[in-house]
C-alpha cells in the first residue's frame, strides 16, 4: 500500500471527524432521551415535518441541543386542546409563559393548537445566557366572539425545568370503569380550555370547514400585549 | 555458636517483632470518631427524628411547590420523592387521587416526611442530635442552595425565607414549637410558587 502523505493524511482525518459527528451530533447519548424519542413514534405521513407537527407530544425532548431537531431548538413548546382529551386543537390561544426574571413571553397557537418559543425570545438572562430563567409560570387565553374576555385558564404551580408543556402534560390512561378521565395519578391531562366535553362543545362549537393545516398561509392574531 | 551468629539471630527476631507490630497496628481500625457515629436515638432513648407535626404544619408545602414538580421531584425515579395535590399523586386507583384535583392528603405528608429525613437518614439525625447546628451538611440543603451539583440548580437562598424556615425546624426539639420569626419566614415561604 502507497504510504499517504501528509495533506492527504489530514484530509483523511477531517473526513473522519465530520462522519463521526454527522452520526453523533444532534444525537443523544442518553438513553432515557433517545428511548422516550422513540417511544412517540413516527411521524404522521399525512402532515409534514414543521409547525403543525406532533400535536400534543413534548416538543422540546426533540427541539433541544442533543435531540434530532437540534438545529431548531426550542426554549418553551407545546399544544393547546380545547376539550379534555385532546381530540380538538386550540386555535388563535394566547400561552403566556413569565420566567423567573419576570420577563414574560406571549406566543399565539396555530390550528393544531401548536406554539413554540425559542431561547432568543426571551433574550439573556442575568447570568448572559440567552433563554428563560426557570421557575416559569404559564397560562393561555382564547378570545371567543361575542366574549372578549374569553376563556383564561392560569397553571397554579410552576414549571421547574422542563420546557415541554406534554412532558407533564398527558392524556390520561382511561378510567377501571372503562371512562375517559381528565386527570390521572402522574399527569393532570393535557392542557386544556374546557374540563368537560359538554362545556367544550358549548363553548367553542366545531367547525367542519376547520381544515388544518389550511390551504393558505395561517394568519396568527398577535396578542393584545404586543400590540402596543 | 559464635557470639556473632547469635547477635545476628537477634537483631534479626528484633526486626521480625517491630515489623509484626507496626502491621498489626496498621490494620487495626483507627481510634473512633464519636461525630460519624450511627445515631438512632437520644441519650435519653427519645427519638431523633425532626419534627413531624412542624414539617406538616409548616414545612411542607415549601417543598411541594418548591421542589415536587412533576419535571423535578415529583417523580416516582427521584431518591427523593415528593407528593402533592398539583402533582404525583399516591398511586391507589381506590383513593382516585388525581393530579391538580383535591387537596394533599395527610398520607402524602407523610410519604413526603418519611422520603425527606431518609435521604441521609444517620446524618439528619446527627443535626437534630445537635440541636439543628450546621444544617448545610445535609444535601437536601446544600443541593438547592447550589453549594453542591443540583440538577434543578441553585432554588433557595441562604437566608431566604425557605431556608430559615426549613433549618429551624431542624433546630426544634420534639414535640417543640417555631419562634414567631421562623413561624413568619415559614408563612412567606409558602406564598412563593
Ligand atoms: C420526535 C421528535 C420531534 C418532536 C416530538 C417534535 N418535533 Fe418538530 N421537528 C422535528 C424534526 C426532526 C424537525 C426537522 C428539523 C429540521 O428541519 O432540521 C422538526 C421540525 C419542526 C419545525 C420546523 C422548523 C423549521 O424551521 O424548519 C417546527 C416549527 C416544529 N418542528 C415544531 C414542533 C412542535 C411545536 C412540536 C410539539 C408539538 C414538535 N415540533 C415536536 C422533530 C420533532
Ligand atoms: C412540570 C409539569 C408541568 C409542565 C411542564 C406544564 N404543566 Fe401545566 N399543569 C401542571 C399541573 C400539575 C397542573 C394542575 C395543577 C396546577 O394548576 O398547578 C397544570 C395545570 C395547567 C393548566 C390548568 C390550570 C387550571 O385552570 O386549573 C393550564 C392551562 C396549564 N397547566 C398550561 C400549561 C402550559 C401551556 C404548559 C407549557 C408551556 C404547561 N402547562 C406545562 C404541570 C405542568
Amino acid at each position: 500500500m502507497r504510504k499517504l502523505s501528509l495533506p492527504e493524511r489530514s484530509t483523511t482525518f477531517l473526513g473522519v471527524a465530520v462522519v463521526v459527528l454527522a452520526m453523533f451530533g444532534g444525537c443523544s447519548l442518553d438513553p432515557v432521551q433517545n428511548g422516550s424519542i422513540q417511544a412517540l413514534g413516527d411521524e404522521d405521513p399525512a402532515i409534514p415535518q414543521g409547525k403543525y407537527h406532533r400535536a400534543g407530544q413534548p416538543c422540546v425532548l426533540c427541539h433541544s441541543t442533543t435531540g434530532p431537531a437540534s438545529d431548531k431548538p426550542f426554549a418553551v413548546a407545546g399544544t393547546v386542546f380545547v376539550d379534555p382529551f385532546g381530540r380538538r386543537p386550540s386555535k388563535q390561544t394566547w400561552v403566556r409563559v413569565r420566567d423567573g426574571e419576570n420577563r414574560q413571553v406571549c406566543k399565539t397557537t396555530n390550528c393544531k393548537g401548536n406554539f413554540f418559543i425559542t431561547d432568543d425570545e426571551f433574550g439573556s438572562s442575568f447570568d448572559g445566557k440567552a433563554g428563560p430563567a426557570y421557575p416559569l409560570l404559564v397560562s393561555v387565553h382564547r378570545s371567543l366572539p361575542g366574549n372578549p374576555s374569553g376563556k383564561f385558564r392560569a397553571m397554579q404551580s410552576h414549571i421547574g425545568r422542563d420546557g415541554s408543556c406534554a412532558g407533564c402534560h398527558r392524556p390520561a390512561p382511561p378510567a377501571a370503569d372503562g371512562k375517559a378521565v381528565v386527570a390521572s395519578f402522574d399527569t393532570p391531562g393535557v392542557v386544556r380550555l374546557y374540563e368537560t366535553e359538554a362545556e367544550a362543545k358549548a363553548g367553542i362549537p366545531e367547525d367542519p370547514n376547520d381544515v388544518c393545516p389550511p390551504a393558505a398561509e395561517e394568519v396568527l392574531i398577535p396578542c393584545p400585549e404586543d400590540l402596543q | 555458636m559464635s557470639v556473632f551468629a547469635s547477635r545476628a539471630l537477634r537483631a534479626l527476631f528484633v526486626v521480625a517483632t517491630t515489623s509484626t507490630v507496626a502491621v498489626a497496628a496498621a490494620s487495626c481500625a483507627s481510634v473512633p470518631d464519636v461525630d460519624r457515629l450511627t445515631i438512632f436515638a437520644a441519650e435519653d432513648g427519645g427519638s431523633l427524628e425532626p419534627d413531624y407535626k412542624i414539617y406538616r404544619a409548616e414545612v411542607d408545602l415549601i417543598l411541594q411547590q418548591q421542589c415536587g414538580t412533576f419535571d423535578c421531584h415529583g417523580q416516582p425515579g427521584r431518591a427523593y420523592r415528593v407528593y402533592s395535590s398539583r402533582g404525583l399523586r399516591v398511586f391507589n386507583p381506590e383513593a382516585g387521587l388525581r393530579s391538580g384535583l383535591g387537596e394533599t392528603t395527610e398520607d402524602e405528608v407523610r410519604y413526603n416526611f418519611q422520603s425527606l429525613i431518609s435521604v441521609q437518614p444517620e446524618e439528619t439525625r446527627r443535626v437534630v442530635a445537635r440541636n439543628g447546628q450546621n444544617p448545610d451538611v445535609l444535601i437536601f440543603l446544600s443541593k438547592p442552595l447550589g453549594a453542591e451539583r443540583h440538577k434543578g440548580g441553585a432554588v433557595i437562598g441562604k437566608g431566604g425565607p425557605s431556608y430559615e424556615c426549613i433549618t429551624a425546624w431542624l433546630a426544634a426539639p420534639l414535640g417543640g414549637q417555631l419562634g414567631p420569626n421562623a413561624l413568619k419566614q415559614c408563612a412567606t415561604a409558602r406564598t412563593i410558587r
